[in-house]
């Protein structure tokens, strides 16, 4: 009845407003799509480090330092909860393994 | 129980401040983080606490139990994002303080509620703990099925604005609730063939979903989460904000009492949670208060009803625990696992048997409440100035971090893709004008209320009537229908008075 009145309108434009936040949205999406995907293979530290790292560079950070150390100030704080003291059922990737590989080298040492 | 009994488990319980202050500090991180809820973590932490002696391993799991249940307002009044359910309630007034240069009064409000609303109640459960506990024998299915309605009334308390929307979503609310399978005859309903759906919609995802990636969405519109105003307010955050805080703790100090057992009376029910609890007492705080129109718009007694009910959960939960035998909640089952495993068999007798240990955890709960406000108070100064981190970073952060946090309460790849999901649906909603907390409502609130209301009508073989079948049912029946009847009454009364007043003016 509103619509009729035309005090209300269906059309999908409020969805879609502002145009210049579009592609950065509809990207930002994607991203977590393969984050999600990538995860099981790239394992939780890594597939979030480059996640953060590709998030930032679309969301418009171009210094490199700014990408490598944002990612990395929020990955190893991850790690360090969930892998490390909450010993959590994440998926294990390079990192992971490689981390859990030298302390094993350390324990075993006499 | 003497005095001399609990004075020295009081000492006791301060002995054990090494335990008990990082047990805090893990709450706070992980309380901060949507998805990780309290009872996780002591599943994850369980050789810990099972390896250590018995006073300790409870010291432990209540800090960090009770520091979880406080934590979760942070992210919710700084970012708009509920650490948990039980804090969803607390957007609702603490993101509009935030956005008005008050973060820090709305974090130091959630703070006070917290610790007091939990002391409150921990210290009227250790003294009245014979009588609370028959209250989880008198509230059954008849009568929860109405507490559940008083919580789905808050749907139309959020609607007021656009009443036709509020509705829609939490009629779409009560639909997702619906997904999973049936609490009796165990058929799966809208599962669209996935196993993980056969549990129900899992709260964390679509609570991660609705809140935190919708509103990451929405957020990289603006380059920062507040305007220019809010951000000068967070530049200059000096000691007085914590200050005022403290004293609008003290002005609404009735309040954070009354709405905390409010909490305490809804945690001693089996199942009920921290959730209901802090939408029923918002929804109770804005019938009686004087001013109801003012609620969403920022006002501190909207920070503290929710924040002062979910904490009043932490001790209602354990009471059924130790004096019955019947975990109150998720948590509570956990630190069954713990106390039995040490050989405590709980129920009434572990009072007469261990009064150490049945005591002893009201206790722990007290003192961890004491160690917690001066934790985190001085924290609030510096945690205001979140809101002053450019959105081009926050937003990317948010939505990968939390849907990692997605993946933590069942530990399911699948809970990241549905977390996703509802946030597409929670950035439609935001779009679209729909209120997202009327959405969740019906989520978490419609699995329960179905699940009460079948148990009932099961019980009476599909008469109605039982609904109406008990004393309390039916005084919590009138209370509900004079809640919903007293703002009406109210506008009546005032449009009269005001004819009244233009009426004499004319003469």
């Amino acid at each position: 009845m509103q619509v009729a009145k035309k005090k209300a309108d269906l059309s999908l434009a409020p969805l879609l407003e502002p145009r210049d936040a579009l592609p950065r949205r509809i990207g930002l999406v994607l991203l977590t799509v393969v984050f999600i995907a990538a995860m099981p293979w790239l394992g939780l530290t890594l597939s979030l480090f480059l996640g953060l790292a590709a998030g930032l560079y679309l969301m418009g950070v171009r210094k490199r330092s700014h990408l490598i150390w944002t990612s990395f100030a929020v990955a190893a704080p991850v790690y360090i909860l969930f892998i490390a003291v909450l010993n959590s059922d994440f998926p294990h990737g390079p990192v992971e393994n490689a981390i859990a590989a030298v302390s094993a080298l350390f324990q075993a040492r006499p | 129980m003497t005095w001399d009994f609990l004075a020295g488990q009081f000492a006791v319980q301060f002995g054990l401040w090494w335990v008990i202050w990082p047990a805090i500090l893990l709450g706070i991180v992980v309380g901060i983080l949507p998805g990780f809820s309290p009872q996780n973590t002591l599943i994850m932490l369980l050789p810990l606490t099972l390896a250590v002696k018995v006073e300790v391993a409870l010291a432990f799991m209540i800090s960090l139990y009770c520091a979880n249940h406080l934590a979760g307002g942070i992210p919710a009044i700084l970012m708009k994002i509920p650490g948990s359910g039980g804090a969803a309630a607390t957007t609702l007034d603490g993101y509009p303080m935030t956005q008005k240069g008050q973060a820090q009064q709305a974090l130091v409000l959630c703070f006070t509620a917290s610790v007091f609303g939990g002391l409150i109640t921990t210290l009227a459960t250790l003294l009245l703990l014979p009588w609370l506990s028959q209250i989880g024998l008198v509230l059954r299915s008849v009568e929860m099925v109405v507490v559940m309605l008083f919580g789905l009334t808050l749907i139309a308390v959020i609607a007021a604005k656009d009443f036709l929307k509020g509705l829609i979503a939490g009629f779409f609310g009560l639909l997702i609730g619906v997904i999973g399978t049936d609490h009796i005859y165990n058929t799966p309903r809208a599962t669209f063939g996935f196993l993980e759906l056969y549990d129900g919609v899992p709260l964390v995802p679509a609570l991660i979903g609705l809140f935190a990636v919708s509103e990451a969405l929405v957020m990289l519109e603006e380059k920062m989460i507040v305007g220019k105003e809010g951000q000068a307010k967070a530049v200059s955050a000096q000691w007085a904000g914590i200050l005022d805080g403290l004293r609008l703790s003290v002005k609404y100090w009735w309040q954070i009492v009354w709405t905390s057992f409010v909490g305490l009376f809804i945690g001693i029910v089996p199942g009920a949670g921290a959730s209901i609890a802090a939408f029923v007492a918002y929804q109770q705080s804005r019938l009686w208060s004087k001013h109801p129109e003012l609620y969403g718009t920022g006002i501190p007694e909207g920070v503290i009803a929710p924040e002062a009910a979910n904490n009043g959960v932490t001790s209602g939960t354990l009471v059924p625990t130790l004096a019955l035998g019947v975990p109150g909640g998720s948590t509570a089952a956990v630190m069954m696992i713990v106390l039995q495993y040490h050989g405590m068999v709980l129920g009434p007798r572990l009072f007469s048997t261990n009064p150490e240990v049945a005591y002893g955890v009201f206790v722990a709960m007290a003192v961890a409440y004491i160690f917690m406000i001066f934790t985190i108070l001085p924290l609030a100064r510096y945690m205001s100035r979140i809101v002053l981190i450019e959105t081009t970073y926050l937003a990317p952060i948010i939505v990968l971090v939390t849907i990692v946090a997605a993946f933590g309460e069942r530990q399911y790849a699948f809970d990241m893709a549905l977390a996703l999901v509802f946030g597409v649906i929670g950035y439609l909603a935001h779009k679209t004008n729909y209120h997202v907390t009327a959405i969740l409502i019906g989520i978490i609130l419609g699995p329960l209320f179905e699940q009460y209301l079948v148990r009932s009508l099961r019980i009476s073989q599909g008469d109605f009537m039982i609904l109406f079948s008990s004393t309390i049912g039916n005084t919590l029946w009138a209370l509900l229908a004079l809640s919903l009847l007293l703002p009406f009454l109210r506008t009546w009364r005032q449009k009269k008075a005001l004819a009244a007043a233009q009426f004499g003016d004319e003469r």
